[in-house]
């Protein structure tokens, strides 16, 4: 057979799919291993008969529904991912939340989490002249952005965009935007709640 | 200003101070007390994101080698807490706020341009658990402990063998040998069953870390005050299983052999010891712990024990004797009582006894089903079940490793510890972990399929890492031993020794979140054992959480 080590994977998927069709054929309900797997195996033999990516795993998230799984499931396999061989090749077939939980309703009447709290501000016009689009991230210090972004007024050194940490802004092609700034350096303390 | 509404910010960095964490279906939930991080500055690593040149100082002596970011710590000495994770050359070196010195005010943690980033957020951190009870029967159980987040193993017997104690000196260093390519501490026990203190002196010197004084080689009260001045000697503990057949004295007598000084006992339930052991627990100076079996108290519970003790205690069913001393020894009211005295927190510690009566991949869970129990957990206080799960999470950490006088390396995240990290998904807490690091290391975890396209492909399987494998072990795992071997030159070459230390004039007081001395006595009758005055009975459990929806056998 030559088996290689992806091959012997597929078989450990195949076994333990195995089992979950003569738990789910008793009238068990599934634990988060056996109905992984079960879903992970029919994702495999929908790409090797050639269905179309999005197909596949659309059909994943009809293989099971949250009546033949055990409490806490869904939320164990929120996110699965296999590389299936389709007749075109290996592909990724991304699949989330695969198990339907109905949507969680509760609303938070709690005030949302103040970002860069304390922190002096400054609002800064600024014109991109470059000819594609150009994203400035959360902190990168704004003088040091893309030269073609052209900066109304002073020196921006030690001061980032006031966006969350890790989020970014961009500019179109002769777009201007106004944007605002905070200084790199925060107060010393941890997070906390609702500090304006 | 700024804000963002409180799910997205979870979503995105992770849930932090007054957010709620279900832990998987125990139907226990976390409250994070504090963040360390301004909302604003946290630390997230890929395309755009902060962890780049800018936010990273420049290189310097104080570099981290390895940061885990924006993670839910529970720690019992700590308590919960969001926060970063700073490791340098193998330990803890800090817990709290991230970046570079040169751009921000307040960080607690430097990181640098080649500073290693384990992106924690939406994770929880634990502490490797240490399982102060595991027979070495077979080698199998290695990769069951971690792949349950298991990284330190108090260890006895050789393999193969019938031996309590990994001993005398040329057994021991083979076995060391044999065990410092794994990425789990090791803490040898030497059998203590002996009146020879040169037996005992010879084994500490070999490699031997402690002692066991077990009752199938002998635990009479002469054997207890023999190890016991050796231990107190070498600063080194004595694990006791007692006299179950009070063939050489009462419990009393064995309680008087110790003189105070201070002994782990095992399985005070009474299924390895004397009868009445529970009432050991009214003595300050013994640390006392629970086995996986009896742990929670369930359907099967009583069952199980009459074969599993034939089996592992080599009784032979041909002997009525045999047979009348094994039931002797399944003490169902014992059970019960011992499952309430976790939660009064007079039983300080949960270990497996791994292939001699104890399932090794079921000490994490075992611990978490029983504080979750439903007739027995505390109601939610101001931080839900934070304190809950901190004694529980106590009894498989920090307090054997207390017990064992390794507490200045393993059982925390404290720093200075060891980084033996254990990073869990909430919904998989106490089941599987996503990652486990060994001093500083990815060495075991839920590995990707190796032909996948991305870390996540499937199926995953719990094991190896880097840190695993070759020679990596021997820099990431610690075998503990007495101090004065390390100066001496009886020690094979290869792991990575460190000292025992603080081992002794222990007592329950040492013990955190556990630390009750309650007043037990156990009728002759096997009726209802009397805590504080009262009998205590409490129901098996059915149905326990971390079972069939998290493990496919």
């Amino acid at each position: 057979m030559h088996l290689t080590p992806q091959e012997r994977d597929r078989l450990l998927v195949a076994s333990a799919a195995d089992l979950a069709r003569r738990r789910l054929a008793r009238g068990a309900r599934l634990g988060a291993t056996e109905a992984a797997a079960l879903i992970i195996d029919e994702a495999h033999e929908w790409a090797w008969d050639g269905l179309k990516l999005d197909e596949v795993v659309r059909r994943a998230k009809e293989v099971l529904t949250r009546d033949q799984v055990l409490p806490g499931v869904p939320a164990m396999v929120s996110h699965l991912q296999v590389d299936a061989l389709f007749p075109a090749g290996s592909f990724l077939v991304d699949i989330v939340n695969p198990i339907a939980v109905e949507a969680d309703m509760v609303t938070s009447d709690r005030p949302p989490r103040v970002l860069n709290a304390g922190r002096p501000r400054r609002e800064v016009t600024v014109l991109s002249e470059a000819p594609r689009t150009v994203r400035v991230t959360s902190h990168v210090d704004f003088s040091q952005v893309n030269p073609l972004l052209r900066i109304e007024g002073d020196l921006v050194e030690g001061w980032r965009l006031d966006i969350p940490a890790g989020s970014s802004v961009a500019w179109a092609p002769g777009e201007t935007r106004v944007v605002t700034l905070v200084p790199w350096n925060a107060r010393p303390e941890g997070g906390s709640d609702d500090v304006a | 200003m700024t804000s963002l509404d409180r799910e997205s910010y979870r979503r995105i960095y992770g849930p932090t101070t007054g957010d709620r964490i279900p832990l998987s279906d125990l139907g226990l939930t976390i409250e994070v007390e504090q963040d360390d991080t301004p909302y604003g500055d946290e630390v997230l690593g890929g395309c755009g994101k902060t962890w780049r040149e800018g936010f990273y100082g420049r290189s310097g002596e104080s570099d981290l080698d390895m940061l885990v970011s924006n993670v839910v710590l529970i720690d019992p000495v700590i308590g919960i807490r969001k926060t970063c994770i700073g490791i340098k050359d193998g330990r803890i070196v800090g817990i709290g706020r991230a970046g570079s010195p040169d751009v921000f005010e307040g960080v607690d943690l430097v990181v640098g341009p080649h500073t290693a980033l384990v992106p924690g957020e939406g994770l929880i951190a634990t502490a490797g658990a240490v399982d102060s009870h595991v027979h070495l029967a077979a080698p199998t159980l290695v990769e069951v402990g971690l792949s349950s987040g298991v990284t330190t193993i108090v260890g006895m017997g050789i393999g193969g063998v019938w031996d309590v104690g990994a001993n005398p000196a040329r057994n021991i260093h083979v076995l060391t040998e044999s065990l410092r390519d794994i990425p789990v501490n090791v803490l040898l026990l030497a059998r203590g069953s002996t009146t020879d203190r040169g037996a005992m002196e010879s084994a500490l010197a070999s490699g031997a870390g402690g002692f066991k004084v077990h009752e199938d080689y002998g635990a009479s009260p002469a054997c207890v005050d023999a190890c016991l001045g050796v231990a107190e000697q070498a600063d080194v503990a004595v694990a006791l299983h007692s006299d179950s057949l009070n063939e050489f004295g009462l419990l009393a007598d064995t309680v008087d052999a110790t003189a105070g000084r201070s002994v782990h006992a095992y399985h005070v339930e009474g299924g390895g010891g004397h009868p009445d052991l529970l009432e050991i627990l009214n003595h300050d100076h013994i640390l006392a712990s629970s086995t996986t079996p009896t742990i929670p108290y369930a359907r099967h519970t009583v069952a199980e024990l009459f074969p599993m003790t034939m089996t592992v205690h080599r009784q032979h069913a041909d002997f009525v004797s045999d047979v009348e001393t094994t039931h002797s020894r399944v003490h169902e009211a014992g059970i019960q009582a011992e499952n309430y005295l976790h939660h009064l927190g007079a039983i300080s510690i949960v270990n497996s006894d791994s292939l001699g009566m104890g399932r090794m991949g079921e000490t994490v869970r075992r611990t978490l089903q029983l504080a979750a129990h439903p007739a027995l957990r505390a109601g939610e206080g101001e931080h839900a079940d934070n304190e809950t799960v901190l004694q529980f999470l106590a009894k498989i950490t920090i307090n054997p490793a207390i017990a064992h006088g390794i507490a200045g390396d393993v059982g925390s995240l404290q720093p200075g510890r060891l980084a033996d990290i254990v990073l869990w998904k909430p919904a998989w807490f106490g089941a599987k972990p996503e990652l486990v690091l060994k001093a500083g290391f990815v060495a075991w975890g839920a590995t990707g399929q190796g032909n996948g396209s991305t870390r996540l492909s499937q199926p995953r399987l719990m094991g190896p890492f880097f840190g695993a494998m070759g020679g990596a072990p021997r820099r990431l795992a610690a075998t503990f031993v007495a101090e004065s071997a390390m100066s001496g030159r009886d020690l094979v070459d290869g792991p990575m020794y460190l000292p025992v230390r603080n081992a002794r004039g222990l007592s329950r007081s040492s013990m955190v979140r556990n630390c009750a001395v309650p007043s037990v006595q156990v009728p002759t009758d096997g009726s209802l054992v009397q805590v504080n005055g009262r009998g205590i009975s409490v129901p098996p459990l059915d149905h326990v959480p971390l079972g069939q929806a998290a493990f496919l056998a």
